[in-house]
């Protein structure tokens, strides 16, 4: 340990500090920098670039320059506004455009279903047509008609020559009933058809013509 | 042998013409058939009623628990254009009212329209649940209804009916028009106008009234009570000494059987009674029989 410490301390306190430039500091550093850098490349490798990439280096630079010589622009609030609404609008768009796919897949599935569903009852009601030939035996109506005027005939004659018997009520209900029996048999002939099966029909009309006939015949024994 | 060869050959010529002949009456027509099929649902207290012309009608039942029906429109016609534009005419509709389904078809005509020239019909055929309810109204056709048992309801004209195995109320309406039935049982009423009645194994209350017709029945048990109404009508039951007879017959003819006794005349009666003394508990046959015939085998 040293004598006179203590004076020594408050001696070098007493020494004037000295803060250098930063000019200084920057120079002592380029120096040593560059006293570094010259040994580093002083052993670096040296390579000759080929003549396309020196090419380049000069359309780099002017494109540099010109992205540096671009104004620089702030767009205001409506811009960003537009932006910010255009950007809704395409996220809408997406999303309609996903709506939509779905929708039309599930619409046309429901097309084909309601299709498929009224193809197959319309299927199952849409009336069948069939086409056949068949020889049938015609028929004629009218000889059914052909004893009718004669029997009209025969009353009007007796009733001209015997008028008091065809004011009797027995003759009027006689006469009453044969003209029900014609209604009916001018109702069946008008159903009677040439190009039909007529059996039921004409057991029908001889049944008439046959009750008209005992009608007639009691008429005329009445009168005579 | 000349002889026989000549007769034959003369035979056969003469078989020739006259099948000729026949064959000059005869025609060649188009036939077009429309059919169209469905089912209508059911439930309990429904009915179904049909309103038809020119229409022959099947219908029977059937254990399921729907309406079934198969409609066919037939034309024919010597030329198919005819025969395709009468089918047009013929419609058919359906439908449900309250509880009644409706089945109807008819001929459309539009003031223009002529006549249809064509054999039109309509054959419709029809399966009812058992319990089905069945109201019937044909104009010209036939009718055919089997293993009814509920109520059922026929009127109709100028169409034949046939009955099968039906029990329940029975109404039938006929005009000019046989009815044959066999296996009926219930009440049972029949108006006829010049239709025959045909009907065999027959039981319950049977009510007649009837109007130039044939009536025959036959193979009656199980009677509770047969009332007869017949003017201008020929009757014949087959039925023997099993019931009371009351017979009011005027201007009508009656052979009474060996074996039916008469009960003695009580005043102001003019109808003939038997087996009312004898057998009060037999059920009653009353006859009321206006000019015609009268006959019990």
């Amino acid at each position: 340990m040293e004598k006179n410490c203590k004076i020594l301390d408050e001696a070098l306190q007493q020494l004037r500090s000295y803060v250098p430039d930063g000019k200084v500091w920057d120079a002592l550093q380029s120096q040593l920098a560059e006293a570094a850098m010259a040994h580093g490349l002083s052993k670096l490798k040296s390579i000759d670039p080929p003549q396309h990439l020196w090419n380049t280096i000069p359309n780099e630079l002017d494109k540099q320059e010109k992205i540096h010589q671009i104004k620089a622009f702030t767009p205001g609030d409506e811009i960003w506004n537009r932006i910010d609404e255009s950007l809704d609008a395409d996220a809408k768009k997406r999303l309609f455009a996903r709506i939509f796919r779905r929708t039309s897949w599930a619409a046309a599935a429901a097309i084909l279903i309601l299709t498929g569903y009224f193809l197959i009852i319309q299927t199952k009601q849409a009336p069948n047509i069939a086409y056949s030939l068949e020889i049938v035996e015609t028929e004629n109506p009218g000889l059914w008609r052909s004893d009718d005027n004669e029997i009209r005939d025969v009353l009007t004659e007796i009733c001209t020559s015997n008028p008091l018997a065809c004011e009797s009520p027995g003759f009027k209900e006689k006469t009453k009933e044969l003209a029900y029996l014609d209604e009916q048999k001018t109702e069946i002939l008008n159903n009677l058809n040439a190009y039909g099966q007529n059996k039921h029909l004409e057991v029908m009309l001889t049944k008439i013509e046959l009750e008209k006939n005992e009608i007639v015949k009691q008429l005329i024994s009445e009168i005579l | 042998m000349k002889k026989a060869i000549h007769k034959k050959s003369f035979a056969y010529l003469l078989l020739t013409i006259v099948s000729i002949g026949l064959a000059c009456a005869q025609t060649t027509v188009h036939v077009i058939t429309k059919t169209f099929d469905g089912e209508e649902a059911w439930t309990e207290g429904v009915r179904l009623e049909l309103n038809s012309e020119n229409a022959e009608i099947h219908c029977e039942a059937y254990p399921g628990k729907t309406i079934r029906y198969e409609v066919q429109f037939i034309a024919k016609h010597p030329e198919k254009e005819s025969a395709e534009a009468d089918l047009k005419k013929m419609k058919w509709i359906s439908g449900k009212q309250g509880k009644t389904v409706f089945m109807r078809n008819y001929i459309e005509l539009s003031p223009d329209d002529l006549r249809p020239e064509s054999n039109l019909k309509a054959v419709y055929r029809i399966k009812i649940p058992i319990a089905c309810p069945l109201t019937i109204n044909n104009y010209f056709g036939e009718i055919s209804v089997k293993n009814i048992h509920s109520t059922l309801i026929i009127k109709s004209e100028f169409a034949t009916i046939a009955l099968n195995n039906i029990s329940g109320n029975i109404e039938v309406v006929s005009k000019l028009g046989d009815i044959s039935g066999t296996a009926l049982n219930g009440n049972i009423e029949i108006i006829s106008n010049r239709s025959n009645i045909d009907f065999s194994d027959i039981s319950g209350s049977i009510d007649i009234d009837a109007s130039v017709a044939k009536i025959a029945l036959e193979q009656i048990h199980d009677l509770i009570r047969l009332n007869i109404t017949a003017k201008k009508s020929e009757i014949i039951l087959a039925c023997g000494n099993h019931y009371r007879y009351l017979l009011g017959l005027e201007k009508a003819d009656f052979e009474k059987p060996d074996w039916m006794k008469m009960d003695a005349p009580q005043k102001n009666e003019t109808a003939q009674k038997s087996n009312f003394l004898a057998h009060p508990e037999y059920p009653v046959i009353d006859i009321k029989l206006t000019v015609g015939t009268f006959q019990i085998k």
